[in-house]
């Protein structure tokens, strides 16, 4: 009798110590790293809308200047900043990096996706026009999977456009039912495809069945009020930024919300209207700070 | 066995109608009775509590002398007929106003709760907000349902905007000239928004009948039966015949329907010939070609929807085929930004008037933010001019100390949507904002 009383008084203080946050998500920290404003022979930045990094490297869309600048990546810094000026991509918006380096520039102005090397020479424009769909295709968002999958949003046509790593045509999934409007997709590791809608501030997923769309979280107004980009990382989170209130929101790949992070403003460490995002081996967070000319990198805390 | 039947009937018979007087005699009974009582509890709160002989009645309008006229009006509120001024007052005192027993806007709704149904689809915003006195007299009138003025004229006294609409309309829809209530309920409707007796075209093909020659002539053949009405007709008037609002799109107006739908006699008639903005470019070819030749595109142009996410392909009240006013059109969208100027202290004008495209261009733009100038110095200057050069230095050559790749421009200082502080700054105090670049005047 007084054992059974003893293990139920222990059950009891355990409870009573354990904190509440450890029944809910862990919230994600990030601390801010540096600033980075310019090419490396000093050139300024001038509305930087996409960034993307791998295990070295840091590419920036220097959307303003009608360039990329190549930098590396060493410890989470970003080192030099070579400037990459080619006729054949005038407004670069969003960049990727494939597993082999390659570049995958999305050009607003011209509505193509240009492939470059990974020293920055063109090699080809994906053949948009070649694809077998209903409408014109006109992307307005690029991501890649660890195969090289290429993952193309068409908004005209109201489909995520899967093409291999020659850009020949996979398979096509429809937007969900009732969105309101995708501004971005982000695919992890496993090829899960994530959407994020700017109207209803709301992610969906493709993760219960690959060939549709079903949101993972509700409507998040209250922490995003008009989100334009999603990246996801290979540690199961995913992060939106939120364009016109500046801010970053974490989300798990499950649909938890971790948190809210960064507030606007024009010092170092907070954002203005942050578009593409990228998140290198280490965890660091890098935003294409646009309507401040820079981009920032953001460390996790633990 | 058949006698033993025919005698149950019997009995059974005989046995109703003896009970059949009786039960009418207990009805008139238990009237009485409940008269009796009624008659009794008057009495005994006269006794109970002192009052004067008929003061129930009377006392009040000792004082309130002009109710005695006022009384004498056609129409009478019940309670003020059967229990007099204090079914609704209270005759000592009261935490309401007017000594009533509770607040004036649930009072109405102790007696009247039929009027705001919990799953009602839409509600009178007056009745929800229990401001029932502004329809209603709650003590006499002269019109039915103590309304205080009769017919549409009381509704016209709030919605003065459609009033103007409708008398200035060349065509008048017949029904709305006779009474609002022909197709709205006042208080809330059950099955249709806007408080619709129900929804449209039902509610049109009461009196509309889809099935004639005239009607089907009229819609160039087109399956509409079932389409709504109010997309291409004003219900309550307009300039144009047919109550066809008075923006209309060139092929709908010339009954060229086929230029965008498939014929009438396919397999589906109402179906688009392309999707998206695909559809108007075979018209507006040129106005797309400088749209896609511009840095960037609204997005929602390239939208499943297109051009139509916007516009209205048949007809419009609002210019251009909007398919509402600007703000409203864009708050679809950017809620965020719309209800961020609502909370804004300062109000900026264009803003204000909801003119979004006063700054924004709606359609494609080379300039950030789709502005409609290349820098906001020149955006600005459009309506402050003399800020241009009298002003904080400004422009390409001064720079942002807070940040060394930003030059000193409008929004540097001001949020054109307004923030919760004066003059759309971005901070609570004007030192606050003044000490980032200023730093040496901190304090």
């Amino acid at each position: 009798m007084r054992g059974m009383m003893m293990i139920r008084l222990v059950i009891l203080t355990i409870v009573l110590i354990l904190p509440l946050p450890a029944f809910g998500a862990e919230p994600v920290r990030m601390k801010y790293a540096l600033s980075a404003y310019a090419d490396e022979k000093g050139n300024g930045m001038n509305q930087p809308e996409g960034i993307a990094c791998n295990a070295d490297r840091l590419v920036v869309a220097d959307t303003g200047n009608g360039r990329l600048l190549f930098y590396s990546l060493q410890g989470g810094e970003p080192k030099g900043g070579k400037e990459i000026k080619l006729t054949q991509v005038v407004y670069p918006i969003r960049v990727k990096i494939s597993s082999k380096g390659d570049v995958f520039v999305l050009d607003e102005r011209q509505r193509k996706v240009a492939r470059l090397t990974p020293e920055g020479t063109f090699k080809q424009y994906l053949d948009l026009g070649g694809l077998a769909t209903e409408s014109m295709v006109v992307p307005t968002g690029i991501d890649l999977d660890g195969a090289d999958n290429i993952y193309l949003l068409d908004v005209v046509g109201g489909k995520v456009l899967v093409l291999d790593a020659d850009g020949k045509m996979q398979r096509q999934i429809n937007f969900p039912k009732e969105y309101g409007f995708i501004t971005d997709l982000a695919v992890n590791s496993k090829g899960t495809v994530f959407l994020i809608d700017g109207v209803k501030s709301m992610v969906y997923a493709n993760a219960a069945d690959p060939n549709a769309f079903a949101p993972i979280t509700g409507i998040m107004k209250e922490d995003l009020k008009f989100p334009s980009n999603i990246i996801a990382d290979t540690k199961g989170m995913l992060f939106i930024s939120d364009q016109n209130s500046g801010g970053i929101v974490a989300v798990g790949q499950d649909g938890t919300f971790r948190s809210r992070m960064l507030s606007l403003g024009w010092k170092e460490g907070t954002v203005r209207y942050p578009t593409q995002l990228c998140v290198d081996k280490d965890g660091n967070l890098f935003v294409a700070d646009r309507a401040n000319n820079r981009i920032q990198g953001f460390t996790p805390v633990q | 066995m058949r006698l033993r039947a025919s005698a149950i009937i019997v009995v059974l018979s005989a046995i109703c109608l003896c009970l059949a007087p009786q039960a009418d005699a207990a009805k008139a009974q238990k009237a009485a009775k409940a008269a009796k009582a009624t008659k009794a509890a008057s009495v005994d709160k006269e006794t109970q509590f002192r009052l004067k002989p008929g003061a129930q009645q009377k006392v009040c309008l000792t004082c309130h002398a002009d109710f005695e006229d006022r009384l004498k009006k056609p129409f009478i509120h019940t309670p003020i007929t059967k229990t007099g001024c204090t079914a609704c007052h209270s005759p000592h005192a009261s935490n309401y106003p007017k000594q009533l027993y509770t607040d004036a806007s649930a009072l109405c709704l102790t007696c009247h709760k039929e009027i705001l149904p919990d799953n009602a689809r839409s509600t009178h915003k007056a009745a929800l907000e229990g401001k029932c006195t502004q329809c209603h007299d709650p003590h006499s009138a002269d019109n039915k349902f103590n309304l205080r003025t009769a017919g549409n004229e009381l509704c016209f006294g709030c919605h003065k905007d459609k009033a103007d609409a409708i008398s200035k309309a060349k065509f008048k829809h017949n029904p709305v000239t006779k009474a609002c209530l022909n197709c709205h309920n006042p208080h809330a409707s059950m099955k249709a928004p806007a408080l619709l007796k129900n929804e449209v075209p039902a509610l049109c093909k009461d009196c509309h009948q889809t099935d004639k020659p005239i009607f089907v002539k009229q819609h160039v053949n087109y399956p509409v039966a079932n389409s709504r009405c109010t997309l291409c007709h004003n219900v309550h008037g307009s300039d144009r015949a047919g109550l066809i609002y008075n923006t209309a799109h060139p092929p709908f107006a010339n009954k060229t329907c086929n230029l965008c739908h498939e014929g009438p006699g396919s397999p589906n008639p109402l179906a688009l010939k392309k999707k998206g903005f695909e559809l108007c470019r075979g018209c507006h070819n040129n106005m797309v070609n400088e749209m896609f030749a511009k840095n960037r595109l609204h997005l929602p142009v390239l939208g499943k929807d297109g051009c139509l996410n916007c516009h209205s392909p048949h007809a419009s009240p609002q210019p251009k085929l909007l398919k509402d006013t600007p703000v409203q059109l864009c708050g679809q969208c950017h809620q965020d930004t719309i209800q961020r100027q609502e909370r804004s202290i300062t109000k900026h004008d264009p803003v204000k008037e909801g003119m979004c495209t006063t700054c924004h261009s709606p359609h494609a733009s080379d300039n950030e933010l789709m502005f409609t100038k290349e820098t906001t110095i020149e955006l600005c200057g459009q309506c402050h001019d003399w800020q241009k050069h009298s002003t904080h230095p400004i422009g390409a050559k001064v720079i942002d100390k807070r940040n060394k790749n930003l030059t000193v421009q409008c929004l540097s200082c001001h949020r054109s949507h307004g923030t919760e502080y004066p003059h759309m700054l971005p901070t609570a105090t004007v030192t606050e904002l003044c000490t980032q670049c200023h730093r040496e005047y901190r304090r």
